[in-house]
């Protein structure tokens, strides 16, 4: 084990030896003590005592409630698909081919796992105060939080790995294993559609769908909020009961990889990057099978149908429809999901009163904003990696342009989906869809331009957390400046007739694309060199 | 020091290795030839233990699996797969400790190493700011620091400058003359002529023979390369693999190979350039059957006339 330890402990040390000279990495850890310092002075002054909102404990234990089953369902269903978190291919070539035993592997993975969950927890510790000030909770409800979330969090990380390697000699129970959780996010979703659409009160709705008991039997975050509640309410023997469950579940996982060692290290090399399994059977794959799989998949007819910088598009519109379904992907389809609550919640608001043009405008913005983690911008990167765009004969703008343009595609069926979804939920003017979609496609046009503004701004580089925080600054300036045109422009199309507004859309979707050329047209200078 | 036995292993659907078989003795250096896609670098992760698979494998008489067969493996992997945030010095540091081995010598056997491999320099730099090659002879000392008995090289040389190439068979020979098998899986046939031993050759997940070199004679024993593509091109998947290692007997191809090869002109070319068109095998070597080529070939012709029409 001491050799796992050295190199996470050495690891560390190089890390930190190379951030500290970076000068953005002080000025993180400024903002960071700055707000911790501002927490500590809130604690000892007592200046940030607010009042105790109405009835605070059912809107707090829905909240947790909630935080829980979509952290379970989120951690859950990557760490099945995926679990390349646990382990990097040069643990393969340095870890499993020494002599050291296998369960001390397993540890030392779970361990590196474990630091995201630190630094989850170390989130959290920072909104005690506010959970405290707010909702006028004890320590000792604020203590049954933090061990909720640690059981939560550790379970999770433990069964992902566990189920990722026993179900690995049977893909099918792994299978079984996503369905049902996707069985079960959609029926809570339908849920909390059903209770949007009975009640005329959103909040009011939501809140009440998750204090219901039954969600407690939904595993790892329906027990994690059931400890919560149960030790809250002072039911022990119920709180002992799901903490129970919560901690031996996973030790089942433990039970079932300890037992079957001889497939563990094949699960983790398939784990790693499902990359590794993958690249395996490529390598091993005759060119005639996969040319076979890739015509089954379907040819777009794109590629070689057009010559000039329009082929960056039509490859990168061909590989995202050999691999998604109608070039949209699980985030859109995750987004698709989210505007059918969207459209619940207008219709609950249209009910209680609420103008069609407003619930049009926080429609659009909501959907808007969602879509920028949607957007897979981590393909748009991945062509600014490769020489292909760098020595292809062309204008950078119009080779920046194509290759984000793929992205855009999407974003104009996802939107024009979503719209239709709102529109028929919140009962809202038709001409929505069409202006509605406009904008929402001009939104990813200016997204995927702000993020080379980004690029631009601090290499390519840097994390892709650093981009996308200065992309979304840049896109939230823009929108601040069409929000101020747009009003002004809205109400006198509003004044001409209620019909007429979504037209304000058009004009702001025409801004959008206006800025998204300037930033092409700056940003094309990283097409000069390839760093 | 290695026997494999009957190794089969398959993806899904999709089989990589069938009935791999393939020996080495302490002191001997094999080599793993086969084009790209023929089941080397698989039959190597099965070696090491990486992959499951049906069939048996045994280092030093204990399963490969086994943390004993472990202590005795040296591994260089096809790509070098280095902590990026570690240092050289580190990595080393690291083998030294999960291998437990005795610092003082680690320490003199790591000088050494670096020297040959001109990395002196280079002790405490990052991983993630060596060149590629640097990481490789890095991936190739830390295979070698705790003197393995049995070392797996899948394709070493890539990556490496002409130097280090140099430096890398000479210690192969050294290594092997002090009792260490070596498996060596590559396609680059010239980076390892003159220093081989036993060869498999493999395509599409069989092996399809074994030549020892000292058994070699006539024209086969010069070039390796020579039998490589004598083999492999002319390869049937129908054709059986060999539980048991065959060996070269005779140096003419024989008429009814030939024949059997289904493209005379090929091997009238092939005889022109002075190299034969098959290799002659074992008594007990099935013929290969070249039926596939013979309908193949045709079939495109066709199609390339109708493209004409």
């Amino acid at each position: 084990m001491g050799a796992c330890w050295y190199i996470v402990r050495k690891q560390w040390k190089n890390i930190l030896k190379e951030k500290i000279k970076r000068p953005h990495f002080w000025l993180w850890v400024l903002v960071i003590c700055a707000y911790f310092a501002l927490y500590i002075y809130q604690e000892i002054s007592h200046t940030g005592i607010t009042d105790v909102i109405d009835d605070p404990l059912p809107v707090y234990k829905g909240g947790v409630t909630l935080v829980f089953l979509f952290t379970a369902f989120l951690g859950l269903g990557v760490g099945l698909k995926r679990g390349n978190t646990f382990f990097r291919p040069c643990d393969v070539t340095h870890l499993f081919v020494s002599p050291i035993h296998a369960d001390k592997i397993l540890l030392y993975g779970l361990f590196r796992k474990c630091v995201g969950v630190f630094l989850a927890t170390l989130l959290l510790l920072s909104q005690l105060t506010n959970l405290r000030f707010y909702f006028g909770l004890g320590w000792k409800q604020l203590l049954l939080l933090m061990c909720a979330w640690l059981m939560l969090s550790i379970s999770l990380t433990v069964l992902s790995l566990g189920v990722y390697s026993v179900t690995a000699t049977h893909p099918w129970i792994r299978k079984l294993v996503l369905f049902f959780l996707y069985a079960l996010s959609s029926m809570i979703i339908i849920g909390i559609v059903m209770s949007l659409w009975k009640s005329g009160k959103p909040v009011t709705a939501l809140l009440s769908f998750f204090n219901k008991p039954y969600l407690r039997i939904v595993p790892l975050g329906g027990w994690a909020s059931g400890f919560l509640v149960c030790a809250m309410e002072g039911e022990y023997y119920q709180a002992a009961v799901y903490a129970g469950l919560l901690v031996l579940l996973p030790l089942i996982g433990l039970v079932l990889v300890y037992q079957d060692r001889s497939a563990y290290y094949e699960d983790v090399l398939t784990s790693i990057g499902h990359t590794y399994g993958n690249v395996e059977e490529e390598r091993t794959a005759t060119t005639a099978d996969v040319r076979k799989r890739n015509t089954k998949r379907g040819s777009s007819r794109l590629v070689g149908k057009k010559s000039g910088e329009v082929a960056l598009m039509q490859r990168q519109l061909t590989e995202q429809k050999r691999s998604l379904i109608l070039i949209l992907d699980k985030n859109s389809l995750g987004l698709i999901s989210f505007s059918v609550i969207v459209g619940a919640i207008l219709h609950s608001l249209m009910r209680k009163g609420m103008y069609p043009v407003i619930m049009q405008i926080i429609g659009l913005a909501v959907l808007c904003y969602a879509m920028l983690f949607a957007i897979p911008m981590g393909r748009f990167v991945e062509e600014l990696k490769k020489p292909f765009i760098f020595l292809m004969p062309g204008t950078p703008v119009r080779k920046l342009f194509y290759a984000s343009s793929a992205s855009v595609a999407k974003a104009f069926l996802e939107g024009l989906l979503s719209m239709m979804i709102i529109t028929f939920f919140a009962n809202l003017n038709p001409l929505f869809i069409l202006c509605g979609t406009a904008f929402y496609t001009s939104a990813a046009l200016l997204f995927c331009a702000a993020y080379l503004a980004s690029i631009r701004v601090i290499g390519l580089t840097n994390s892709k957390y650093s981009h996308t925080v200065l992309s979304f600054a840049i896109l939230s300036a823009v929108f601040l400046f069409e929000i101020s045109v747009g009003v002004r422009l809205g109400t006198r199309l509003y004044a001409v007739s209620e019909f007429m507004f979504p037209l304000v859309f058009v004009v702001m979707a025409a801004f959008n694309t206006l800025f998204s050329l300037v930033f092409f047209y700056s940003a094309r200078s990283i097409l000069q060199y390839r760093d | 020091m290695l026997r494999v036995n009957k190794v089969t292993k398959r993806f899904g659907k999709k089989v990589a290795n069938e009935n791999v078989s393939l020996s080495l003795n302490p002191g001997e250096i094999g080599i793993l030839l086969g084009p790209n896609g023929a089941g080397k670098s698989t039959a190597i992760k099965c070696i090491l233990g990486l992959l499951r698979f049906e069939g048996e494998v045994t280092i030093g008489g204990h399963p490969a699996q086994s943390a004993e067969a472990k202590a005795l493996l040296g591994y260089v992997p096809e790509f070098p797969c280095l902590y990026e945030m570690l240092t050289v010095k580190e990595h080393f540091e690291f083998i030294i400790r999960a291998y437990n081995l005795n610092r003082q010598k680690a320490t003199n056997l790591v000088a050494d190493l670096m020297d040959r491999f001109r990395l002196t320099d280079m002790m405490d730099t990052l991983c993630k700011d060596l060149s590629k090659g640097m990481q490789q002879k890095v991936s190739i000392i830390c295979a070698l620091l705790p003197q393995p008995k049995l070392l797996l090289l899948d394709e070493p040389m890539l990556g490496l400058d002409p130097h280090a190439i140099k430096e890398l068979r000479l210690l192969v020979t050294e290594l092997a003359e002090e009792g260490v098998a070596i498996l060596i899986s590559t396609h680059m046939i010239a980076t390892v002529e003159g220093i081989w031993e036993k060869a498999y050759i493999m395509n599409k997940g069989h092996v399809i023979s074994c030549h020892r070199k000292n058994e070699m004679v006539g024209v086969w024993a010069d070039s390796l390369e020579r039998i490589f593509f004598a083999e492999t091109e002319s390869y049937d998947p129908s054709w059986q693999m060999h539980s048991e290692p065959i060996y070269m007997e005779e140096q003419a191809p024989s008429g009814k190979n030939q024949k059997n090869t289904g493209n005379k002109k090929q091997n009238a070319s092939k005889a022109k350039a002075g190299s034969p068109a098959q290799p002659s095998h074992g008594a007990n070597t099935p013929q290969p059957h070249s039926e596939a080529h013979a309908v193949t070939r045709p079939k495109t012709q066709k199609k390339k006339s109708k493209k004409k029409k």
